[in-house]
């Protein structure tokens, strides 16, 4: 029988994934890239969101797509015909990416020859929020149906976030949602939070998300 | 699901701290699970037989150990013991609250040969 010792160890699981983060960070940086993690449940229209903004930058910003889902590539195909490259990620039945898998994306797909790439992560509200990318800035999709009180029920994303893209303003009539109180619930949860309320259908509201991006493109990569 | 990639990156920690001891293997690892961290030790245990299943830590005993939640209300100052259901203050009702313990978890230590 072996001698048994005991190793201390008190490492920290999450901080593994925050330094690989800060690394991919670091990366980007000096490849002038810059990357969003997009986030959102599933449904609030995130590919359709990202659809209408890539009409509104490929003209002049060299931009690609990184889609995370579980098994399908039903979203890079659509992104595919927007005509941007895109690149389907698989988390293998992960509900979320982790900066790993970040890096190996990033790393096929060539990203350094991109000024700006979006991760458009796994439709869910709880887990991308835990695990840093190591993406530039985060930005979430809350859609008008889903209901004005999920800053309470989900505290955690709006904390980690940047921007706060509210989806499906042109149904705002049919809904009893508070634009408000999600705005006050919002802040009550990230002060510094910025919120666009827009519809990705009309693209009503475009145009502040779409000028914040092109000032933040240009901050990172210069 | 999120506890699957969690312990997978579990057992890549303790492969990588076992082979710097020079070690070949564990017959005991403890986790230490914060109230706040939203991970949940039952699935932990339930998501450690799979990524454990066919490896050399089919045998090996996971202990699971909790660290209380605790939070500062960033309104009135007071510190106190809270849980992910119930965060606001018990004085002031407060809602602003800053997280000290129990946001993380850990790999405590290894009991490795």
């Amino acid at each position: 029988m072996d001698p048994v010792k005991i190793i201390e160890v008190k490492q920290s699981v999450f901080a593994d994934n925050d330094r690989e983060a800060g690394e991919v960070r670091a990366m980007l940086k000096k490849d002038k890239t810059f990357l969003v993690n997009l986030m959102s449940s599933p449904g609030a229209g995130k590919t359709t969101t990202l659809l209408k903004t890539i009409e509104l930058l490929k003209n002049d910003v060299k931009l690609g797509v990184m889609e995370a889902d579980i098994d399908s590539d039903v979203d890079a195909k659509k992104i595919a015909g927007a005509g941007v490259p895109s690149i389907q990620l698989h988390t293998g039945g992960m509900c979320h990416l982790d900066a790993e898998m970040t890096r190996q994306g990033l790393a096929e797909f060539h990203a350094e020859e991109l000024d700006f790439v979006v991760l458009e992560n796994v439709g869910n509200l709880v887990c991308p929020a835990e695990f840093d990318t190591g993406a530039c800035r985060n930005v979430m999709i809350l859609s008008v149906p889903e209901g004005h009180d999920k800053p309470l029920k989900y505290p955690l994303i709006f904390t980690v976030c940047d921007v706060l893209i509210i989806n499906k303003i042109d149904v705002l009539p049919y809904f009893d949602f508070d634009m408000q109180l999600v705005e006050q619930y919002a802040h009550m949860r990230n002060p510094k939070l910025k919120i666009f309320p827009l519809s990705a259908k009309t693209g009503e509201g475009f145009e502040p998300w779409i000028a914040w991006l092109r000032e933040n493109i240009a901050a990172w990569n210069r | 699901m999120h506890e699957m990639g969690l312990t997978d990156a579990v057992l890549k920690m303790v492969d990588g701290i076992l082979e710097k001891n020079g070690c070949r293997g564990a017959s005991r690892i403890t986790l230490e699970i914060g109230d706040l961290s939203g991970v949940v030790p039952r699935f932990v245990r339930d998501c450690w037989e799979a990524v454990a299943d066919g490896t050399k830590y089919e045998a090996t005993e996971l202990v699971l150990e909790t660290v209380p939640g605790t939070a500062r209300c960033l309104d009135c100052g007071r510190e106190f013991t809270v849980n992910l259901d119930d965060l606001v203050c018990p004085d002031c009702l407060g809602r602003k609250l800053k997280p000290l313990t129990g946001t993380d978890m850990t790999v405590k230590e290894i009991e490795a040969y």
